[in-house]
């Protein structure tokens, strides 16, 4: 997995989720380490609009074929607008997973980025996973 | 070949090779092969293999024709299912049963318990190679690398023939729901038909296809699985294949238990659900009522690459097997509205009748 890509300026949690920064938003989806190891994601359950969360908080379900996957919160919160194309075509966080976001949210501190790792660090993470 | 493996019955096996998505299309669209070696084969010859095998087996040997094979259940003394297997018939004195990876041994020892009379028994597995091409292109690939004509071979028949200086069994049998053979080698003559049926068949589009795409081919046809809907706490009737239990002059283990179930209906049963809310149920999901009563479980559950929805078996109360009932099955605490549906979630290319 030593080409898994990890886009710079976004920061990500050690279950794989990423978050990167857009004005006063934060915009959160998957890695590509993480659609790899799902496979073909065919369902993605997202949170209400307004649904307020702290860290590490479930903000949903990934559904592949064969699995199902908790999507937590990277940061804590509140949603602002969710990828609505996602429920037709779930598939794009395979073929772009940095493109393919999932929540966007307000509200938060960046205090909270520092618990996360940058894109080197996160690249120097997924190498030592087997 | 870059493949997720996992291990399965004992096996390290491929969950998949490109996509599980992609591997099922492919199948119900043009053809795909699967490395099913991790299944078990036991020869039972003899001048009273028939006898015994009636004995230990819910369906009819004695109606096997040599050269077909047979859907059937190995049973216990309390009715209960050892393994769903196929049996293949070369004349009344020997028959090959091919068994599920993680119950052939079972199968073996429980067959070698109740052995009687001139019954040779020997567990052939880790002789055997198989393969499984499985399409609505099957034929035409199989018959094309194989310079046979297998058109004739009809549903649930097999032939054998010399190939490449050795023996292969070929029979029109699958798992998937599609027209397709499954093909019996050596390991070492597998492992080459592997490589080349993979380059013959590559112009109309095969390409090999791991266990996740099995699992659900098999559950859009509504073919039980071991472990999952087969069980030896429940019988063969229960697990939704009492279709081929039959009345024997010479009765089975468990006969009395398995023929009332029946005649008079078991308390429960498999039946299929087709969620109506979007979402993916599972196995082990707990099955309700509208006014919440417990009705059973999930024992299967997907989404469905063909049908792009939600399926699953399930082991439900009698009471709500019948077509169109409503239930509601539990995801994570949420109560989700689904149907039961009797027929076979998809209808692939396979050939119905012998």
């Amino acid at each position: 997995m030593a080409e898994t890509q990890a886009k710079d300026g976004f920061f990500f949690t050690e279950k794989h989720e990423w978050v990167t920064m857009e004005g006063d938003f934060a915009i959160i989806g998957i890695s590509d380490y993480a659609q790899n190891a799902l496979g073909d994601i065919v369902f993605i359950d997202l949170p209400k609009i307004g649904k307020k969360v702290q860290a590490k908080d479930s903000l949903g379900t990934i559904e592949s074929v064969k699995a199902a996957e908790e999507l937590y919160s990277p940061i804590s919160g509140e949603v602002t607008e969710i990828n609505a194309s996602l429920s037709q075509d779930p598939g794009q966080v395979n073929s772009g997973p940095f493109e393919a976001w999932m929540v966007k949210m307000k509200g938060f501190s960046s205090a909270d980025l520092s618990g996360l790792m940058n894109a080197a660090q996160y690249r120097d993470f997924v190498s030592k996973l087997d | 070949m870059a493949a997720k493996m996992v291990p399965f019955g004992g096996w390290e096996m491929p969950v998949q090779y490109s996509s599980i998505l992609n591997e099922h299309l492919t199948t119900r669209k043009e053809a795909g092969l699967f490395d099913i070696s991790h299944m078990g084969e036991i020869l039972v010859e003899g001048k009273d293999a028939e006898t015994f095998l009636e004995k230990m087996t819910c369906n009819l040997i004695s109606d096997i024709k040599e050269g077909q094979v047979q859907y059937n259940a190995v049973v216990n003394e309390a009715g209960g299912l050892i393994d769903d297997v196929t049996i293949y018939k070369w004349n009344t004195n020997k028959y090959l049963i091919c068994s599920n990876a993680s119950n052939y041994e079972k199968v073996t020892g429980h067959l070698n318990k109740y052995r009687s009379g001139n019954v040779h028994i020997e567990d052939k597995s880790s002789t055997y190679h198989q393969l499984a091409l499985q399409g609505p292109l099957a034929d035409k690939i199989l018959s094309q690398y194989l310079n046979k004509n297998l058109n004739s071979l009809g549903y649930y028949q097999f032939q054998e023939f010399d190939f490449q200086g050795e023996n292969i069994l070929v029979s029109r049998t699958g798992y998937t729901g599609e027209d397709g053979f499954e093909i019996y080698s050596s390991v070492n003559l597998g492992v080459k038909l592997w490589e080349e049926l993979l380059q013959s068949g590559k112009p109309l589009g095969l390409i090999p296809v791991g266990l996740g795409a099995r699992d659900t081919l098999r559950l859009e046809a509504k073919y039980p699985l071991y472990g999952h809907e087969l069980s030896e706490e429940w019988t063969p009737v229960e697990s939704g294949i009492g279709f081929f239990v039959k009345e024997k002059p010479l009765p089975f283990l468990g006969y009395d238990k398995i023929l009332s179930h029946k005649k008079n209906k078991p308390l429960q049963k498999i039946v299929g659900l087709v969620l109506e809310e979007p979402g993916i149920f599972r196995e082990n999901c707990s099955v309700c009522g509208e006014d919440g009563m417990l009705l059973g479980k999930t024992t299967s559950g997907s989404h469905s690459p063909s049908r792009k929805d939600s399926i699953g078996l399930a082991m439900l109360k009698i009471e709500f097997t019948e077509k169109g009932t409503i239930v509601y099955v539990d995801i994570r605490g949420q109560k989700k509205r689904a149907r039961v549906e009797t027929a076979p979630f998809w209808v692939g290319s396979v050939r119905n009748k012998k």
